[in-house]
C-alpha cells in the first residue's frame, strides 16, 4: 500500500504543476496564509453555533437560526481549504500522504463533516427539536463539545503534518 | 541591557523547553488561538459591513463574540511569548515577525479608534437598515490587518528556521 503511495508520489512530485510550486519560492507560504484564513472561517462559524448549543450565546434566538447563518460559511471554507490543501499536497506529497498525521487529519475531517451534515439536515427537517434551548440539551451538549474537540484535533494534526518524519 | 535581557530569557528552564521539545505543541494552541481571534473578529465585521446577520444587531454580535476573542487573544499572546523566548534575538531581528508586531498593533489602534467613536453610538443607528460609514471603514481595516497578522505569522516559519 505505501510502496503504491510512494511511487504516485514519485509520479506527481515531478509532474509540471508540482515542479513550478516548488520552484516559485512564494507560493507556498502564501496558499498556506490562504489555507488558515480559511480555517477562521471554520473556527468562527462553529465556534458560534456550539456556543449556541451551549446556552452560551444568542438566547432567545432559535438554534435553526445560527445553522442557517453559520454552517453554510464552513462548506463553503471547506471547499477552499480543499483546494489550498490539495496545491500543498502537490508541491509536497510525501510530506503528506506518507504521513500518519496527515492520514488522521483526512479521517477526523470526514468525520466531523459526516456529523456536521446529519446535525444541518435534522436541524432543517425539525427545528421545533432544535428551539431556543434544545429540547434534547444533553444531545446538543455533546454536539457541541464533541465537534469543537475534532476540530481543534484537527488543527493540531494540521501543524504537526510539519513535524513528524514521513515513511 | 535589553541584550543581556534576551539572552537570560532564552536561557530560562521554559525557553529552553520550548526550543527543544515544546514548540510544536505550543505553536498549535497558538494556532488554534489566533484562528478563533480572526475567526470571531470576521463574524463581528461582516455584520459591521452590513453584508451578514442583518437582521441581528451589532451589539448583541459584538457582545456575543467579543468575550470569545479577548480570551483567545490573550492566550494567543501568551503562546506567542512562549514561542518568542525560545529565539528572542532572532525575532526581533526577523522582518516577518516585525511586520506581524505591527499588524497587531494597528488592528488594535483601529479597534481602539473605532470603539471611542462610532461605537459609542451604536445604540442610534443599530438596527438602521444600514451600518455608519465609519464602521464599514473600521471593518475593513480590520479585516485587512488581520490577514496581514495571519500571512506574516505563518512567513516567520520560512525565515526563522
Amino acid at each position: 500500500m505505501n510502496s503504491a503511495i510512494s511511487s504516485f508520489c514519485d509520479w506527481l512530485e515531478n509532474t509540471p504543476v508540482s515542479l513550478i510550486i516548488q520552484s516559485v519560492s512564494w507560493i507556498i507560504p502564501l496558499v498556506q496564509s490562504i489555507h488558515i484564513m480559511a480555517v477562521t472561517v471554520i473556527v468562527g462559524s462553529v465556534l458560534a453555533v456550539d456556543m449556541k448549543l451551549l446556552g452560551a450565546v444568542g438566547r432567545g434566538s432559535p438554534i435553526s437560526g445560527a445553522t442557517r447563518r453559520f454552517l453554510p460559511w464552513i462548506w463553503v471554507a471547506l471547499v477552499v481549504l480543499l483546494l489550498t490543501g490539495a496545491t500543498l499536497t502537490a508541491a509536497e506529497p510525501k510530506r503528506e500522504l506518507l504521513n500518519w498525521v496527515f492520514r488522521l487529519k483526512m479521517v477526523l475531517i470526514v468525520l466531523v463533516c459526516a456529523v456536521t451534515g446529519a446535525f444541518q439536515v435534522t436541524v432543517s427537517r425539525n427545528a421545533s427539536a432544535w428551539g431556543n434551548t434544545p429540547s434534547n440539551q444533553w444531545q446538543a451538549r455533546l454536539l457541541a463539545i464533541g465537534t469543537l474537540a475534532i476540530w481543534i484535533t484537527i488543527i493540531f494534526c494540521g501543524r504537526w503534518i510539519g513535524y513528524v518524519e514521513h515513511q | 541591557m535589553l541584550l543581556s535581557f534576551a539572552t537570560w530569557l532564552q536561557d530560562t528552564a521554559l525557553a529552553q523547553w520550548v526550543a527543544l521539545e515544546g514548540f510544536p505543541w505550543v505553536e498549535s494552541c497558538h494556532v488554534v488561538c489566533i484562528t478563533t481571534v480572526v475567526g470571531t473578529v470576521t463574524i463581528v465585521d461582516l455584520r459591521l459591513l452590513n453584508l451578514t446577520s442583518r437582521h441581528s444587531r451589532v451589539a448583541q454580535i459584538s457582545n456575543d463574540m467579543l468575550p470569545f476573542t479577548w480570551c483567545a487573544f490573550a492566550l494567543a499572546a501568551l503562546t506567542g511569548g512562549l514561542l518568542f523566548i525560545s529565539k528572542p534575538l532572532i525575532y526581533v531581528a526577523d522582518f516577518p515577525f516585525q511586520m506581524m508586531m505591527l499588524g497587531i498593533a494597528l488592528a488594535g489602534v483601529n479597534m481602539l479608534i473605532f470603539h471611542f467613536t462610532a461605537y459609542r453610538r451604536v445604540a442610534d443607528w443599530d438596527g438602521q437598515p444600514d451600518t455608519p460609514m465609519a464602521a464599514k471603514i473600521a471593518a475593513a481595516l480590520s479585516l485587512l490587518f488581520w490577514a496581514t497578522v495571519i500571512i506574516c505569522g505563518r512567513w516567520i516559519g520560512f525565515t526563522v528556521r
